[in-house]
């Protein structure tokens, strides 16, 4: 029977790791050096930067700077780090399996005692070694460094945390690399091959997704987006902004574990004389082939469907496929005279499939557009502006948003709301030839996304997503918007008590007022009044989201809400009105010295902007003594101005107020087509 | 020893050999020869475990060859093309053969020094291609191989190294019962070395011969009779090839020498000579109606 140690020698040569280390020790070594330099060196350099600060007596918050400059660098937020990590493990397994791709070398080592699976594991130990042996000083080095300098900070769990992000992806790039490698005879095909199928599972989906939205009119395509992120290349660039998690971590290694078994199970029925030939198996050639073929027809068709008609799209799948194939079939047959009746004969069948595919999907065969959960079986129903909260776990937030409560997902339980939403659903859908049309003439001021998820009480989930111009489903948003359930997810401030607000501050906009209220009867009347109003607002108000103040209110659990006084909350106006603070809660009439009303030159141009610069006031100036403006200084106007004028990016502006203020500050807001006061339009002879 | 049995193989849309067989026993020569493209090097690479047939039996001791590492430990295959790693040494070469064949024999190593005569730290890649191909057989009589399979071994060696290196195959094979299979596009150059012959021609085995037997079973013959060829004398002695060069008669005969002599000593010649044949005659008129064939073969 077999012992353990005889199974390793089988799986090992020492000859070919050693004469493998020997080759190739030199990568290892310029390896070591680069992540030294990358690493423990910036390390050395911003702690002598540091002393300097230290001496120069700037030792406020000298420990949180501390860890400001150094944890970064464990959290792979270094340029030259990253490149090294994106180009040295597939290097290495390049050059570890050179040997494949070149006949001589191939015939010598396939001639030696050395069987394949042994030499796979083999050179796979040798990359490992190479490779991680350098990671594993560089790491140890570093925490030397933290602990001799007497570096505060920077956790334990930093660096072990960078050592396990480091193996982790040099060994998937590298393995990468060894799988392609099997399946290629050219090393520079296996080098290419390589980074294209490391970037495959992002570009494939982006491109996949993208298509699918020219031709699934719901498709929801912003709900993949956010959940694929799994090409090992771009995630590793992200890693700064967005650690690791658990499970990313297990599929990662998951895939590791698969695409090592993927290799012998090819090294094993792999052709020596296939060596040269750019896909080393012949029964992968057709995959190639078509693969390369629809991943360019994907191609082609989102670069020409983002800035031209239908036809150009058409145009661009035709262009794209009909290169990827030819391209491929000339990499495979490793000759330029490919236009032959055979090759025409393959291509034919493709264009033949996906324009078969391409009417199916046109003429919605598999009901997808018009699919629609019946209402029987909802449970709940998700409607926001996109997947982002839903999707993305709350667990994962920062140190800022921790301080507030944390805002609902836009989830809807009630029946009244699911059977409107379901409807305002059904409603998009009866318009979908329409809508079609619409998504490619960008209405940006009118537009948004409705992004739907019905949770169904047999567990699925049914996702789509619309781009709509909202105000043309006015009269289905509205119950919804109304509701009270709508408001308990939109505004907290529904879902405590008065009791549980300790101090409250209000912070008028434009000007530097602010009103503190910590007197508990005062808070809780306010809190009262918040809540009113934020019950009563209409539809209309609620997308005209135009306020006075913004509002902070500290709860009794020491975490925050933050939310906008209205125009239109009349509640809390009387309240603020008999605590006698109006005044200071908002822009006054007194704080204005003139205002001037023009026409939008540029309707895209966005409506709102405080201009604070001296350049702003010269231009309020020059455009006050052009004479192409209305000058408005009597109080009662500019009091409507005030009340009526819009920061909302939902409407268009029609006419563009400027006030200039007492201070020297010019603000500007806009009136859309339902807000133009009487005596604008009566001056603009409207 | 060598066994190969109705082995065909397709390389895309070339078929390099097709239903080959031959087998080399224990201790003995085998000379593969045949034109370029014959299929000498794929036959070769299928004994040396590198491809793998589609169809037949590729076996070295009554056991498949491809992916056997004990049957591989104990086998060398020189290609025609030597790959050596680079910026290595013929020392380094030496030591990482060591480590891959158990059976390396250091001494034997150093003493096959003193034949070649080359630096053991010499790079091997700045040797020229002979001397490469020197340090090839080195190598290989270093690892104490019971096969050695050598493709076109002998290109590039001046004649005085060729010399020396078929002295060290034959001393191998005679000391140590090695067995040998080489191939070559020269018959002429397997004369001396080889006890046994095939000749490959488009991927197909045409002729494979006990070179031992060939000789003793052919013969040239030279007559000359004093009225003439007498009348019957064709018809008697069904030669092989028969050339009429003046008075004298050349024939070419299969058989018994002692039987073939008393024949033609019944039609009472006036000289009789039995000239020595060289291998290419042979297999012409061994392979009869191919025979014509052969001439463009093989050179």
């Amino acid at each position: 029977m077999p012992s353990k140690t005889s199974f390793i020698k089988a799986g090992i040569n020492g000859g070919i790791l050693r004469n493998d280390i020997k080759s190739f020790g030199w990568l290892g070594a310029a390896y070591l050096l680069a992540l030294l330099l990358s690493f423990p060196l910036t390390i050395l350099m911003i702690y002598s930067q540091e002393q300097q600060r230290v001496n120069a007596n700037d030792l406020l918050n000298q420990g949180l700077q501390l860890a400001d400059h150094y944890l970064p660098l464990f959290q792979f937020n270094s340029e030259l780090q990253l490149i090294l990590f994106l180009t040295v493990p597939i290097l290495t397994g390049l050059l570890l399996f050179r040997y494949l791709q070149s006949r001589k070398a191939a015939d010598m080592i396939h001639s030696l005692p050395v069987r394949r699976e042994t030499l796979y594991n083999t050179h796979i130990l040798a990359g490992i070694i190479l490779l991680f042996v350098p990671i594993i000083i560089t790491a140890l080095t570093s925490w030397a460094l933290v602990l001799g300098l007497g570096i505060e900070g920077v956790p334990f769990k930093a660096m072990m945390m960078w050592l396990g992000v480091a193996l982790l992806f040099n060994l998937l790039l590298f393995i990468c690399t060894v799988a392609v490698g099997v399946l290629t005879g050219i090393s520079t095909v296996q080098g290419a091959l390589t980074y294209i199928l490391l970037l495959f599972p992002t570009g494939f989906m982006v491109l996949l997704l993208d298509n699918l939205n020219t031709w699934l009119f719901g498709f929801p395509s912003g709900f993949y987006e956010q959940s694929l992120n799994f090409s090992p290349l771009t995630r590793l660039v992200e890693i700064y902004s967005n650690p690791l998690s658990g499970t990313e971590v297990a599929v990662y290694l998951l895939i590791i574990a698969a695409i090592y078994l993927l290799g012998i199970w090819f090294y094993r029925r792999r052709r020596i004389e296939m060596t040269g030939n750019a896909i080393a198996f012949e029964a992968l050639h057709p995959v190639f082939k078509y693969g390369v073929a629809f991943c360019t027809m994907l191609l082609g068709g989102s670069y020409f469907s983002s800035q031209y008609s239908l036809g150009w799209t058409y145009f661009g799948y035709f262009l794209g496929a009909f290169l990827g194939y030819y391209l491929s079939v000339i990499l495979i047959n490793k000759t330029w005279q490919v236009f032959n009746r055979q090759v025409a004969r393959g291509f034919a069948a493709y264009v033949l499939i996906i324009v078969v595919a391409l009417v199916g999907l046109n003429y919605d065969v598999l009901g997808y557009e018009k699919r629609i959960p019946s209402l029987a079986n909802v449970e709940t129903v998700y409607m926001d502006y996109s997947f982002h909260r839903l999707i993305n776990d709350p667990e994962q937030q920062d140190y800022y948003s921790d301080q507030y409560r944390r805002t609902p997902k836009m989830i809807y339980m009630g029946p009244d709301n699911i059977g409107r939403i379901h409807q305002l659903h059904q409603a998009i859908i009866a318009n979908r030839a329409l809508e079609k049309k619409q998504n490619s003439t960008n209405n940006t001021y009118n537009n948004r996304y409705v992004c739907l998820a019905y949770q169904l009480k047999n567990g699925n989930v049914v996702y789509r997503s619309y781009y709509i111009p909202q105000d043309q489903y006015a009269a289905w948003f509205k119950p919804i918007y109304e509701s009270q359930e709508h408001k308990r997810l939109l505004y907290d401030i529904l879902n405590i008590a008065p009791e549980q607000a300790d101090f409250i501050q209000i912070n008028a906009n434009f000007v530097g007022r602010n009103v503190k209220i910590g007197s508990p009867a005062l808070v809780k009347e306010a809190v009262q009044a918040l809540q009113r109003d934020a019950q009563t607002r209409t539809y209309e108000e609620i997308t005209n989201d135009s306020s006075w103040a913004d509002i902070e209110i500290l709860l009794s659990s020491g975490k925050r809400i933050s939310l906008a006084w209205n125009k239109g909350d009349t509640v809390f106006e009387d309240y603020l009105r008999r605590i006698n603070q109006l005044n200071n809660s908002r822009i006054m009439v007194e704080d204005i010295t003139s205002a001037l009303v023009g026409k939008t030159a540029t309707p895209s141009t966005p409506a709102t902007r405080v201009i604070t610069t001296k350049e702003d006031g010269t231009q309020y100036r020059e455009m006050e003594e052009s004479g192409e403006y209305l000058k408005i200084t009597d109080p009662q106007q500019l009091e409507i101005c005030l009340k009526v004028s819009t920061f909302s990016y939902w409407q268009e502006p029609i006419y563009t107020i400027m006030f200039l203020l007492n201070n020297g500050n010019v603000v500007s807001g806009a009136f859309t087509s339902e807000t133009i006061p009487e005596f604008v339009k009566a001056h603009f002879g409207q | 020893m060598i066994e190969i049995a109705y082995v065909s193989k397709r390389f895309a849309d070339l078929e390099a050999l097709r239903d080959v067989s031959l087998s080399v026993h224990k201790g003995s020569v085998y000379g593969l020869v045949g034109s370029n493209g014959a299929g000498k090097t794929t036959l070769l690479k299928l004994l040396a475990g590198i491809y793998w047939p589609d169809n037949g039996i590729v076996k070295i001791d009554e056991t498949p060859v491809f992916e056997n590492v004990a049957i591989k430990e104990r086998t060398v295959f020189i290609p025609d093309h030597i790959y050596y790693f680079g910026n290595y040494t013929i020392a380094d070469m030496a030591r990482f053969y060591q480590q891959i064949y158990p059976l390396w024999n250091e001494e034997r190593f150093s003493f096959l020094a003193q034949v070649f005569e080359i630096d053991v730290n010499r790079r091997v890649r700045t040797l020229s291609k002979g001397m490469q191909r020197q340090v090839a057989f080195w190598l290989a009589f270093a690892i104490m191989p019971d096969v050695m399979i050598l493709d076109e071994p002998l290109d590039g060696l001046d004649p005085v190294m060729r010399q020396k290196v078929k002295n060290l195959i034959v001393q191998e094979v005679a000391q140590r019962e090695m067995t040998v299979i080489i191939s070559s596009h020269n018959l002429f150059e397997m004369e001396d070395i080889c006890d046994y012959i095939g000749i490959l021609h488009e991927g197909r085995m045409l002729i494979q011969r006990d070179l031992d037997d060939l000789k003793a079973d052919v013969h040239k013959l030279q007559a000359a009779f004093a009225n003439g060829m007498p009348a019957e004398f064709l018809a008697t002695m069904e030669p092989l090839s028969y050339e009429q060069r003046g008075s004298i008669h050349i024939l070419i005969m299969r058989g018994n020498h002692q039987e073939i002599m008393n024949r033609l000593q019944s039609f009472k010649p006036l000289i009789v000579d039995i000239l020595p044949l060289t291998l290419e005659e042979i297999f012409i008129h061994e392979m009869g109606d191919k025979g014509y064939a052969i001439k463009n073969i093989i050179y």
